[in-house]
């Protein structure tokens, strides 16, 4: 469960009438491990809007880098992408981490195979990880009590201020740092 | 003895102008994540903007094809920002900075070259990149 307020039924509702809204299509029809790239047909500027209807329903910032992007930030140019364009074991490895159920990743493919990757699923799970992060008490009044009227946006029951939750880039460059020290992905890093 | 070879590297992305022109009006901050402040004095002098931002943007979606990264599925990613499409007399010309430009660099791209053109409800950009390689 994401937090007690918002559940990951409920995020997946979204995720799917988020897809329905931009792409103009069933959201009866998404199944969350299609492509959303490769198989409902999304393109660049579809992502700007369906990442843009999410944040505002869930008050949330999901992250703006690609995993890759931030393993050469934090880790080192060359660690992800290698000269050839196509990904090191250690983004491999990363990458089958986040996306369990992508098949088609492994070392040495394409860095531009990897947005095909993008599932309903994968960013309900991205927003999912974001809720999880609802502090135990307002940081404004300090009161612990959260309310949230519509199941997706929370706000507190002492002061009614909207939560606010860590963005996406700063939750997976945490991430990056506590798989490298528990698992050591990247050799030179 | 180390021989140089000449590869090109192309990139193309089409944009749909009205999808884009609904974006921007409800998304008003988007211009300032998306468009250089160069970028931006070019578009909004003109008397309709959004066309030019939209061939823009899809400079920027066809650079980073022909870096071979891929559309970005990420919404707002910042290496957009970073691809910049400037003039010179007429011209577009296309100016990376940051980690587009460091990728260019590992790819040994030398020279790279932009196209734009928009009618209607469409506009498109073409980029050419010229790679050098030691062998």
């Amino acid at each position: 469960m994401a937090n007690s307020l918002v559940t990951r039924e409920r995020i997946d509702q979204e995720v799917r009438a988020a897809l329905a809204t931009t792409l103009r299509i069933d959201a009866n029809g998404i199944g969350m491990e299609q492509s959303i790239i490769n198989d409902l047909g999304a393109t660049s500027i579809d992502f700007l809007d369906i990442n843009f209807r999410l944040e505002q329903v869930f008050g949330i910032r999901l992250a703006s880098q690609l995993l890759l992007d931030h393993v050469e930030e934090e880790l080192g140019e060359g660690t992800a992408i290698d000269r050839d364009n196509k990904i090191t074991a250690g983004a491999a490895a990363l990458l089958r981490e986040q996306f369990p159920e992508a098949e088609s990743i492994k070392a040495g493919i394409y860095a531009d195979e990897v947005p095909a990757v993008v599932t309903p699923g994968s960013i309900a799970t991205a927003v999912e990880k974001i809720i999880a992060h609802l502090p135990d008490a307002c940081p404004a009044c300090s009161a612990a009590s959260w309310k949230s009227d519509d199941s997706t946006k929370v706000a507190c029951g002492g002061c009614g201020k909207d939560a606010e939750y860590p963005d996406g880039d700063e939750l997976t460059k945490r991430w990056i740092h506590d798989m490298q020290r528990e698992k050591q992905l990247f050799a030179n890093a | 003895m180390s021989t140089t070879h000449t590869r090109l590297r192309h990139g193309i992305d089409l944009v749909y102008v009205p999808k884009f022109a609904d974006l921007l009006a409800r998304q008003p901050e988007l211009t300032a994540r998306l468009f250089t402040d160069a970028e931006r004095a070019y578009c909004d002098r003109l008397p309709n903007p959004v066309p030019h931002y939209a061939a823009r943007f899809a400079a920027k979606e066809a650079a980073l094809k022909a870096l071979g990264l891929g559309i970005s599925p990420t919404g707002v990613d910042p290496k957009l920002k970073d691809i910049e499409v400037v003039r010179r007399g007429t011209a577009p010309h296309l100016t990376l900075h940051g980690k587009p430009a460091e990728h260019a660099q590992r790819l040994g791209v030398a020279d790279s070259t932009v196209s734009l053109t928009h009618d209607g409800d469409h506009a498109l950009a073409s980029v050419i990149m010229v790679t050098k390689e030691a062998s």
